[in-house]
């Protein structure tokens, strides 16, 4: 039953929900807008507020601008924050702030005498009744303390952790987590510069394969033009050597040609009586061996 | 009572920062506290007065004073406790005013 009741008073709170913001976001982008809409769409303004596509950061400093600009009152509108203690009480129950309004007319004594005097009188006049349902009353007041008596320690430890968890988990992991996140979008953003400063060498190297690729290309044309006019070239010396050739030949046949056609027999016999003669005169001057 | 579930019309998020249900952010006065007693009337006619509002803001005082602190402890059991035997027994006065002893006092 404790459970019930005790986290946040979640189980009250409900009863009041509908007095409550529904969406305190939505609500504070919306009252840049005229005042009269922000009171009263709130529901409706939360599905279709364009505000909503904002960007997380651009929301906030839009919710900053609304709830920390120029007009703000800082001194009677203070942020709300949460206390650290529960308020002081006396008796277990009774607000501290009743006898300190109490001291300076009555002195340290009149709030005792005030609430003992007030429930003195409370039983003289009847109008608190002492009939047979004042045991349950003793009996309710002794439970409580008992209650008090038993649970109080154990319930500060277990409220204080509560709140300890319910800040780590709304406020304190989630600060955690982005940091994490920035830190390691961070790293890879320098890793990102680093490879950018890697970029420039592999820009200089491919700039300088373009030029080698572009000076390659060039001898390859001039060799090709060198070996297209060096054929042309030889084609043409070829030419000429050949026609020579065959202006000779055609010369050297035809001269041959007709000599030959002019020899007589006559003058075949006296040649070759002359060779015998010549040839025996040689073997008389140089005897065969 | 025609804005239920909306904000008061008094409460302008570009002045009072964000909505904290526990305060009341109409035109600002002297403390009850500190009002002299001849004068109570006049503050109350000062103030705008909505039933509800104002039990919504009491509780949620008594939550942020009380129940939602970081460092919690029983008093709001006992407060409680004590308001609903206060509520029953007030609830109930009519069965217990009869068992009174004396008419007269």
């Amino acid at each position: 039953m404790l459970s019930a009741l005790a986290p946040r008073f979640g189980s009250l709170r409900g009863l009041l929900r509908f007095y409550q913001p529904q969406k305190v976001v939505s609500v504070a982008a919306a009252s840049t807008k005229t005042a009269a809409q922000s009171k009263h769409d709130v529901s409706s303004q939360a599905s279709t507020d364009p505000d909503d596509n904002l960007p997380q950061h651009e929301r906030w400093a839009q919710i900053n601008k609304v709830f920390y600009g120029p007009e703000r009152d800082m001194v009677n509108y203070p942020p709300p924050k949460q206390c650290e203690e529960a308020g002081k009480v006396r008796l277990g129950f009774i607000p501290d702030e009743l006898f300190q309004w109490l001291y300076p007319k009555t002195g340290v004594t009149g709030p005792y005498i005030f609430i003992w005097g007030g429930v003195a009188y409370l039983l003289s006049k009847e109008i608190v009744v002492l009939d047979h349902t004042f045991s349950h009353a003793i009996g309710f007041v002794l439970a409580v303390w008992y209650l008090k008596w038993k649970l109080a320690p154990w319930m500060s430890k277990y409220f204080a952790g509560r709140q300890k968890r319910i800040e780590e988990r709304l406020y304190l992991n989630p600060i955690k987590r982005g940091k994490k996140g920035y830190e390691v979008t961070i790293q890879q953003l320098e890793k990102e510069i680093w490879r950018q400063d890697g970029q420039k060498y592999l820009y200089e190297a491919k700039r300088e394969n373009v030029a080698l690729q572009l000076e390659a290309e060039y001898r390859r044309r001039l060799e090709t033009i060198y070996e297209e006019v060096r054929q042309r070239l030889n084609y043409q010396l070829e030419m000429e050597n050949a026609k020579r050739r065959h202006e000779q030949e055609h010369m050297v046949n035809w001269i041959v040609s007709n000599v030959v056609k002019n020899i007589t027999p006559q003058q075949e016999k006296e040649s070759i009586a002359s060779c015998i003669k010549n040839l025996k005169q040689l073997a008389s001057v140089q005897p065969a061996v | 009572m025609g804005n239920i579930g909306c904000y008061p019309v008094e409460y302008n998020p570009k002045v009072h920062g964000p909505y904290s249900p526990a305060r009341y952010y109409g035109p600002r006065d002297i403390p009850f506290s500190e009002v002299k007693l001849q004068d109570v009337p006049a503050w109350i006619s000062r103030r705008k007065f909505n039933p509800i509002r104002t039990v919504n803001r009491a509780y949620w005082r008594w939550v942020f004073k009380y129940g939602d602190v970081k460092k919690g402890g029983f008093s709001w059991i006992m407060q409680l406790a004590f308001f609903m035997a206060a509520g029953s027994y007030m609830l109930r006065y009519n069965q217990h005013k009869y068992e009174r002893h004396a008419k007269y006092h």
